[in-house]
Order: structure tokens, then C-alpha cells, then sequence
């Protein structure tokens, strides 16, 4: 067994409440522990200098109760502010250079990086239609066959909107419906004639 | 009757490409008449989704659209010159032949039509921020944005080497 628990025998012997048979290990451990006897002394002179003070009258006992709560509350606030340093606080000083270096990593791969420097570019220029535009075409001049199956598309994307708006009981002038022959689409946008419901 | 409003300007715009295509037939390439084709297309589109995304009252649409087509009709001109405008600095590149005076009145031409091709959407888009609620304002810059975005994207897309073309 541990001093600890003979030290806590030592306290219960001098309280009277220890059994013959744990005394006997007590007496049997203070012949070779010295530490444990001086702690029984220790404990002895303790309790002497106690005996020595005066009878506490039971009409003190509410203000000592009140001081007792007073120096309870005190130590407690103590104790929080003298809080012992966590793990996570010593290291924090190791954290915060490990984020920040981790945070310069991800700005250099996610957002330096040539390629996406392009792409913050755009979306600059993405907020004005009329960039978007000449962006646009720029790239679809350098070839004609991509420019055509692209207004074909937005052909189409025209075509889903129109329908969802369900325009079909009106009419269109007749030049209006001439104007989509340009795009070798031989249907009118917006009219019932233009097979609009078998293209789609 | 919001429908037919939209109708009315959407005729309106693409009439004007008409006009616009068929002043232009004569004097320049297939290559820029389906740039006209494909920018009316592009701007009717926009409309539409803007009007939906918007869900602009039969006030606002009437209000707004007209100046719509008002703006579009100055834009799309500017844009045909600056088409024209890059398309020659191109050729003085590749030429050789250009003085610096050349070159430097064709960049001068270009930041000049740019100036005022984005001096024209602007003026626009203060006229409609003017006639939209905060709600609609910030729903139309996201709507910029995306539609924007959905271009360049959809051109991408297609030019990707897997990409059948027909």
C-alpha cells in the first residue's frame, strides 16, 4: 500500500474511528516509513495548537459561517484567474504560426494560381453583360461552326423560356418572324407556325 | 399584360437587329451578320430571364423595358463599330505595314467605343436600380452575374475537344 492511504489511517486513528486490525498495519508501516511518522506528528502538533484556542459560542458560529462563505468565494475566484495553462494555450502561440502558414498555403494553391487569376478576372468583367459579350465573341470569331451551334443553343434556351411564358394566343408581325432565317433555323421564335412544339 | 409588354419590346428589339442586320448585309462578312443574329438572340434572352428572375410589376415592365431597348439599340451599335474597330487592329498587326500614328488612333478608337459602350450600361442600370426595390436590385446583380457566367461557360463547354460539334 501507498504512504497515502497509511496517511489517511494516521487521520482516522486520531479521529478514533480506525478498527484494531487496520491499526495494527498502521503500527506495522510506521516502524519502517519515516516519512509517515513525521506526518503523524506533524498532524499531533496540529491538533495541540487547536485545543490550544478558545471555545467558539454558538452565537459566533453564524458570522464565522459568513466569513468561511466570504474566503470560500475568494479562493474560488482565485483559482480562476490563476488557472492553470491548458494544454491548447500553451501550444496556442504553435497554432496560430501553424493556421497562418496553412492559410498562406491555401491562398497561394486556391486563389494565386495563374490559371484562377484568369477566372477572377472575368468575374470582374462577369458583372457587365456588355464585357461578358465581347469576351464572348472574341472567342466565338475563331470559329464559325462554334459560333453557330452556340446561337443554335441559346436558340433553344429561348425556345424552353417562351414556352414556359405560354405567349401561343399572340401574334407577331410578319417581319419579325423573317428575321430568324438568319440562323439557318426555319422556325419562328414565337408562333405556333414555327413547329415550335415538334422542336421542342 | 406584363406578357404583352415583354412581347411588344422583345418584337422591338429584335426589329431593330433586323434593321441593324440588314444595313449591315451589304458592307460586311457572314462572320459579323451572325454576331448580330447571335447578340439579339443573346439580348432576348436575357430579357426574358431577367423579367422572370426579377418579377418585375406591370409598372416597372413598362417603365423599364422601353429604356431597355432604347439602351440595347445604342449598345449594339457600339458594339458592331468595336467589332469592326478590333477586327482592323488586327489586320495592322498582322500587316506590319502601320505607322505608330495608325496604331495609336485605332487604340484610341477601341478605348474610346469601350468608354462608351460601359457609359451606356451604366446609365441603364442607374435607371433601373432606380425603379427596382433593394430586393430586386440584388436579385438582378446575381442574375448579371450568372447569366454572364452562363455565357462563357456555354462557350467553354463547347469547345471542349470532346465536344461534338455538328
Amino acid at each position: 500500500m501507498k504512504c497515502t492511504h497509511y496517511q489517511k489511517l494516521i487521520s482516522d486513528r486520531m479521529d478514533g474511528s480506525l478498527s484494531p486490525a487496520s491499526q495494527k498495519k498502521l503500527e506495522t508501516h510506521l516502524k519502517t516509513c519515516r516519512a509517515c511518522r513525521l506526518y503523524e506528528e506533524e498532524l499531533k502538533g496540529i491538533e495541540a495548537e487547536i485545543r490550544k484556542l478558545p471555545a467558539v459560542e454558538p452565537e459566533n458560529l453564524a458570522v464565522l459561517e459568513g466569513e468561511l462563505r466570504e474566503r470560500l468565494v475568494r479562493v474560488e475566484a482565485e483559482k480562476r484567474t490563476h488557472k492553470p495553462r491548458s494544454w491548447g494555450l500553451k501550444l496556442a502561440p504553435a497554432l496560430a504560426a501553424g493556421a497562418f502558414l496553412v492559410m498562406v498555403a491555401l491562398y497561394l494553391l486556391v486563389f494565386n494560381r495563374p490559371a484562377e487569376r484568369d477566372q477572377n478576372l472575368d468575374l470582374a468583367s462577369l458583372m457587365s453583360f456588355e464585357d461578358s459579350y465581347l469576351a464572348l465573341t472574341q472567342t466565338l470569331n475563331s470559329d464559325e461552326r462554334l459560333n453557330e451551334v452556340y446561337n443554335e443553343e441559346i436558340l433553344n434556351s429561348i425556345f424552353e423560356e417562351v414556352k414556359d411564358l405560354n405567349l401561343e394566343e399572340l401574334t407577331y408581325p410578319e417581319d419579325y418572324q423573317e428575321q430568324t432565317i438568319d440562323n439557318d433555323v426555319n422556325i419562328n421564335l414565337l408562333t405556333e407556325k414555327s413547329g415550335l412544339s415538334e422542336g421542342l | 399584360m406584363i406578357k404583352k409588354i415583354l412581347l411588344i419590346t422583345l418584337i422591338g428589339l429584335n426589329l431593330i437587329f433586323l434593321l441593324a442586320g440588314q444595313k449591315a448585309s451589304g458592307q460586311e462578312p457572314r462572320g459579323q451578320m451572325q454576331q448580330g443574329n447571335l447578340r439579339r438572340n443573346l439580348v432576348t434572352l436575357r430579357a426574358l430571364r431577367m423579367t422572370q428572375v426579377l418579377e418585375l410589376t406591370e409598372q416597372q415592365t413598362a417603365m423599364i423595358f422601353p429604356e431597355l431597348n432604347r439602351a440595347e439599340k445604342e449598345k449594339a451599335e457600339l458594339q458592331r463599330q468595336l467589332a469592326l474597330e478590333i477586327r482592323n487592329l488586327r489586320q495592322k498587326i498582322d500587316s506590319g505595314k502601320s505607322t505608330d500614328e495608325e496604331f495609336e488612333a485605332g487604340v484610341q478608337k477601341i478605348r474610346e467605343l469601350r468608354h462608351n459602350i460601359q457609359a451606356r450600361e451604366q446609365a441603364f442600370e442607374d435607371f433601373l436600380f432606380s425603379r427596382l426595390t433593394p430586393v430586386q436590385k440584388a436579385r438582378y446583380i446575381i442574375f448579371s452575374l450568372e447569366f454572364n457566367r452562363g455565357l462563357m461557360e456555354r462557350a467553354q463547354r463547347l469547345r471542349q475537344p470532346g465536344q461534338k460539334i455538328k
